[in-house]
């Protein structure tokens, strides 16, 4: 299997939503603004539950703000 | 840098300003053992210290008064580094338990050797471990443990680095 790559769009999304800032988002759906900042950086995957909460917190289906590349 | 990664920072530099020279005396002057509480009330201090700067210096915890909780990529750095860590303190463990199996034999028959006459007769030898050996033994079982917990830091400390700094 080769290497598994799962894009995200949460800066963008962050940007599009008044400008929220990291920290924010990090509080609201329960992380550190480090992983928030790790996540973007696609350098840490989700757990299905964060995934869910993040693409809630967007108001967006899971798939809007995750994409699997594998 | 987080909380949690200044946490694992001061844990790093606490372990090291202190077992440093506690190991440099003790594995000079074995019998200072009475050294082990003086370090570990040292550690204390210190850490309560570095907790308290810590928290003074983020920002959260001076807003809610609460110290902000592990999320999953904390617990996941914390497994990966408890991984490192149970690893490096089984070999040790181990090898200390092989030279300990294999040694103190040796260093029985070694004795017997020594007491017996040129014809062959071994008299009966009373077998002992001297205390500042053994004392050095123990001393460097405990700094298996130590190192133990600095990989644990310092693999902590990679792993924040890597995944939330780049």
């Amino acid at each position: 299997m080769g290497k598994v790559a799962i894009h995200n769009r949460i800066r963008e999304l962050r940007f599009k939503a008044g400008e929220m800032t990291q920290q924010t988002l990090a509080d609201s759906v329960g992380i550190t603004r480090q992983t928030v900042i790790a996540l973007e950086k696609g350098k840490y995957y989700p757990s299905l539950e964060l995934a869910f909460r993040i693409a809630q917190k967007f108001g967006m289906p899971l798939e809007e703000v995750f994409q699997f590349e594998g | 840098m987080g909380f949690q990664e200044k946490s694992a920072w001061a844990c790093l530099i606490a372990i090291v300003a202190v077992y440093v020279p506690y190991f440099w005396v003790v594995f000079q002057y074995p019998m200072a053992f009475g050294l082990f509480v003086v370090a570990a009330i040292i550690l204390a201090v210190l850490l309560t210290a570095f907790h308290l700067v810590n928290a003074l210096a983020t920002r959260s915890i001076r807003k809610t008064g609460d110290v902000p909780p592990l999320d999953e990529l904390d617990r996941m750095l914390e497994l990966r580094a408890a991984k490192l860590s149970g690893v490096v303190l089984a070999i040790v463990v181990m090898g200390w338990s092989l030279v300990a199996m294999f040694g103190v034999p040796a260093l029985a028959i070694s004795e017997l050797v020594q007491a017996s006459t040129p014809d062959g007769v071994v008299p009966s030898v009373q077998l002992s471990i001297p205390v500042v050996q053994a004392l050095t033994a123990i001393h460097a079982l405990f700094a298996g443990f130590v190192i133990a917990n600095i990989a644990y830091y310092g693999n902590l400390i990679v792993g924040y680095r890597r995944l939330a700094h780049g």
